[in-house]
């Protein structure tokens, strides 16, 4: 189990790895730090110590193997843009980020599991048809598009809570719904279609048989059975909502990492991105290694290493 | 069956909200009653670069820093230069700029104001030390700050007495005095004490608000400075004023309309019958965003000399050389329909490289007809009967639909325009470094001609392929001309002739569009573009 955790641990170290390298590379290579910051009448001994100060005028494998060696230490060089160091910049964002993303996983769960549930047990029903309508429209309507919908019915419309903007609970729940209704989606989807297999296994009809209520058939044995794929879908669902999130937080002005990240990109603060990329890659493995724990609790059949 | 019925249900619900959406507006009742005292809520369309006025640039960060800084002189809305932390200028020699400072003036922290904290606010631009004026060599303690283009013919900052500042010059410079309208002065002892970093942190100034705090990306909040001096910029009037950065034009928008914020810039063009449904105004300035392509003239550049050039880029820099060819080009395009369909209405053709609310703009002259029948017999007399080739670079950060319009004009003409788009870093070095198609699209903004002129324009400018000695000897005397009247007149002459020599194809310049909450009746823009805040009533 252990031996099995630490290869697993290597390699994500590894994903880390050439993820940063990806990013510094495309980044540096596809746009000039130096000259989107400072356009064409600056002058250009200004451009050169501004490139000298930011280390942008090394050659590249030099350029790489330093942010590297400071990367591992958690030193990303400062933002450009900031004047700090750019790993705090995007770490103080975090809790804003992890509040809206929570909520929205919240709202998320609250809506699937019941909604998934009884479209299994009526299938075909009216409420099926309800969760196949969240389905479609979480999962086919893009969420910027959701996010103005909302805006305007809820906010404008209503005038029931906020347009944007953050610092109090009611600023949470529009960017919540946007980000959980195409969470909710996916559940739903998966829920339905894990549980109308689980259904039809032997066990089931034998607790039926031994004249168990439905609502212990599906609550006790079949939901358990069920939950090994949502919890999958879960954990690959961060990266969804950690990308997500840069486009609902941009629409409601959300001040979260993914705001950061879009204005990052923008203004070319390469520290930021680097940072910001590194946060999320490391937020992502660490979801797969929870997943993996996560179905040896489940499932007594599941252990890792173990044969 | 009731499945499928009820999926359709669901979708069309949503359908049908969409659809109602902004429909249900009763005329905004006001739900933002302001806590103690008034608050002025600013929806800006970005977070301000910094809050180090050295290194804020964009008129989202500028208006934050116009409501904590006051600056030498003021600009007033119109363009119009005044006295401000300085009451008077004297020209002493064309090389000598002299300041009377106001007395009694003192920083929000105390700090009192002197013809020190001048000379370290215009040191601190040129990245030299503040008191002795030599060149800051640490790399790391230095800002690059893009303002020094603004202060190249400065030689010395002297505070003759503590009032009194001379400005010495290594060459008359008119320009230096819009210049200092644009110079937020800082104190000096503050900043040696918290340096750059603490500085941007906290920033102190003599301006009209003093900083209260700022949440990055969420809101930085300015508080009423009850010990503000008699400034010719007027009172503060609202005890605080909050800046929240608002991505997002629809968002922002909405916000005005339902009364989160009082104020906001850029709303999107198409969505502007709402503030005014909502009781608000859409306040307008005339704008210095001019949209044009330039065309390669001087023979110089990396394209012009390189001897392997296709035959197809040859006959365009070759075209583009012929007076008639420009002229065929400026009159194949169709500016009016294209700012009635894509501008919404909402911008002016341009006739020269001059635009409303520039120094020596002038109004008699037209743009150039559109008359794509005389553009073809001009191009054909030309010795271009078919047309040519020719490409054109854009910048991806500028909207794409209007270079593809015109170059769906041009083509009208037989003119084929490629349009090679680039990113806007590889824009900029390769611009700056004259590695440069035929053509190019710009659209670019200034306070002061100057410096325009001369990147522009003038023979060998960083950013100029074009060459015309009479130009030349026209930038060089406004330059030198103190007297307002006098340079404007000069200036106007180098606009009428670029109308005539056409360095460029004018296409339009479009004005800056703001949002204001009935809650802000006086409102006014300024020409700078960016948001004032002092002197704003908040009526709730």
């Amino acid at each position: 189990m252990l031996g099995s955790l630490g290869r697993r641990l290597a390699y994500n170290a590894l994903v880390l790895v050439g993820v940063a390298f990806i990013v510094y590379g495309l980044v540096l290579l596809t746009s000039d730090p130096a000259r989107a910051l400072l356009p064409p009448p600056t002058p250009l001994e200004t451009i050169e110590s501004f490139r000298r100060a930011h280390g942008y005028d090394q050659p590249f494998p030099i350029q790489f193997a330093l942010f590297l060696s400071r990367a591992v230490v958690g030193d990303f060089g400062a933002s450009i843009r900031f004047g700090e160091p750019a790993l705090g910049v995007v770490l103080e964002r975090v809790p804003a980020t992890l509040a809206l993303a929570l909520t929205g996983l919240a709202i998320a769960v609250l809506v699937s599991l019941p909604l998934g549930v009884a479209a299994a047990m009526r299938r075909g029903s009216w409420i099926d048809g309800v969760a196949r309508g969240v389905v479609v429209v979480g999962s086919g309507v893009p969420n910027f598009v959701v996010a103005q919908v909302l805006i305007l019915v809820v906010a404008v419309g209503l005038r029931a809570l906020p347009v944007s903007g953050a610092g109090t609970p009611a600023h949470l729940i529009l960017p919540g719904l946007v980000v959980g209704l195409s969470s909710a989606a996916g559940l739903v989807r998966i829920l339905r279609s894990s549980l109308l297999e689980v259904f039809g296994r032997d066990y089931i009809r034998t607790a039926y048989a031994k004249g168990l209520s439905e609502r212990a058939v599906v609550l006790r044995h079949a939901l358990r059975n069920a939950a090994i794929p949502v919890v999958t879908f879960l954990a690959f669902d961060v990266a969804a909502i950690l990308s997500g999130v840069v486009i609902v937080e941009r629409v409601f002005a959300y001040p979260g990492m993914g705001l950061l990240a879009f204005q990052a990109v923008t203004n070319r603060d390469l520290p930021v991105i680097q940072a910001f990329v590194f946060v999320s890659a490391l937020t992502i493995v660490t979801a797969n290694l929870l997943l993996d724990v996560a179905y040896a609790l489940l499932d007594p059949r599941i252990r890792v290493g173990a044969r | 069956m009731t499945r499928i019925a009820a999926t359709f249900l669901f979708a069309a619900a949503f359908v049908a909200l969409v659809a109602c959406g902004p429909a249900p507006n009763p005329s905004g009742a006001s739900t933002n009653p302001s806590d103690a005292g008034s608050t002025l809520t600013v929806g800006l369309s970005a977070e301000a670069e910094s809050l180090d006025p050295a290194v804020v640039y964009q008129s989202a960060g500028q208006s934050v820093m116009f409501a904590i800084f006051d600056t030498i002189l003021t600009i007033a809305p119109d363009g119009t230069l005044g006295p401000g932390l300085a009451d008077s200028w004297t020209i002493v020699d064309p090389k000598t700029i002299e300041l009377k400072l106001h007395p009694n003036v003192r920083f929000q922290n105390g700090e009192p104001f002197d013809s020190s904290a001048v000379r370290a606010s215009i040191y601190r631009i040129l990245d030299r030390e503040p008191t002795t004026g030599d060149p800051i060599t640490d790399d790391t303690k230095k800002l690059n700050s893009q303002w020094s283009r603004d202060f190249g013919s400065v030689a010395s900052v002297d505070d003759v007495t503590p009032d009194t500042v001379r400005i010495k010059l290594t060459s008359p410079d008119a320009a230096l005095l819009n210049a200092l309208g644009r110079t937020f002065v800082v104190p000096p002892k503050y900043l040696l004490d918290v340096g750059n970093q603490g500085f941007a942190e906290k920033p102190v100034g003599t301006g009209p608000f003093s900083f209260v705090e700022r949440a990055k990306d969420d809101h930085t909040t300015v508080a009423k400075n009850a010990t503000y001096w008699d400034s010719p910029r007027g009172k503060p009037l609202v005890d605080r004023v909050v800046f929240r950065p608002i991505p997002d034009a629809s968002t922002r928008l909405n916000e005005l309309v339902t009364g989160g914020v009082d104020l906001i810039q850029d709303p999107s063009p198409d969505q502007l019958d709402r503030i005014e449904g909502a009781g608000g105004r859409v306040p307008t300035m005339a704008d210095a965003r001019r949209y044009m392509i330039w065309f390669s003239l001087d023979g110089k550049g990396a394209l012009a000399e390189d001897p392997n050039k296709t035959p197809a880029q040859a006959t365009a820099l070759e075209a583009l050389g012929k007076a008639d060819v420009r002229l065929a080009l400026n009159m194949a395009v169709d500016r009016a329909v294209i700012i009635d369909t894509l501008l919404q209405g909402r911008g002016e053709k341009m006739a020269s490289i001059l635009v409303p609310g520039d120094l020596g703009y002038d109004a008699s002259l037209s743009a150039y007809d559109y008359d794509p029948d005389r553009a073809r017999e001009l191009l054909a007399g030309a010795g271009y009967p078919n047309g040519f080739e020719v490409d054109l670079d854009t910048c991806t950060c500028d909207r794409s639909d209007l270079p593809e319009a015109v170059v769906g004009e041009l083509a009208k003409i037989g003119v084929k325009v490629n349009l090679k788009p680039a990113e806007i870093s590889q824009f900029n070095a390769d611009w700056g470094s004259g590695k440069t198609n035929p053509m190019r699209a710009a659209r670019l903004s200034f306070s002061d001609p100057n410096v325009y002129l001369q990147l522009w324009l003038k023979t060998g400018g960083v950013l100029s392929r074009f060459s015309d000695p009479e130009i030349d000897a026209l930038i060089d005397q406004q330059q030198a001309e103190y007297d307002v009247e006098k340079r404007a007149a000069i200036v106007r002459e180098i606009g009428a002739k670029t109308h005539d020599l056409m360095p460029a194809l004018f296409l339009w310049s479009s004005p800056n569009l703001y949002g204001a909450a009935k809650t802000i009746p006086g409102w006014q823009p300024h020409l700078l573009g960016y948001l004032p805040v002092v002197g704003v009533e908040v009526t709730r």
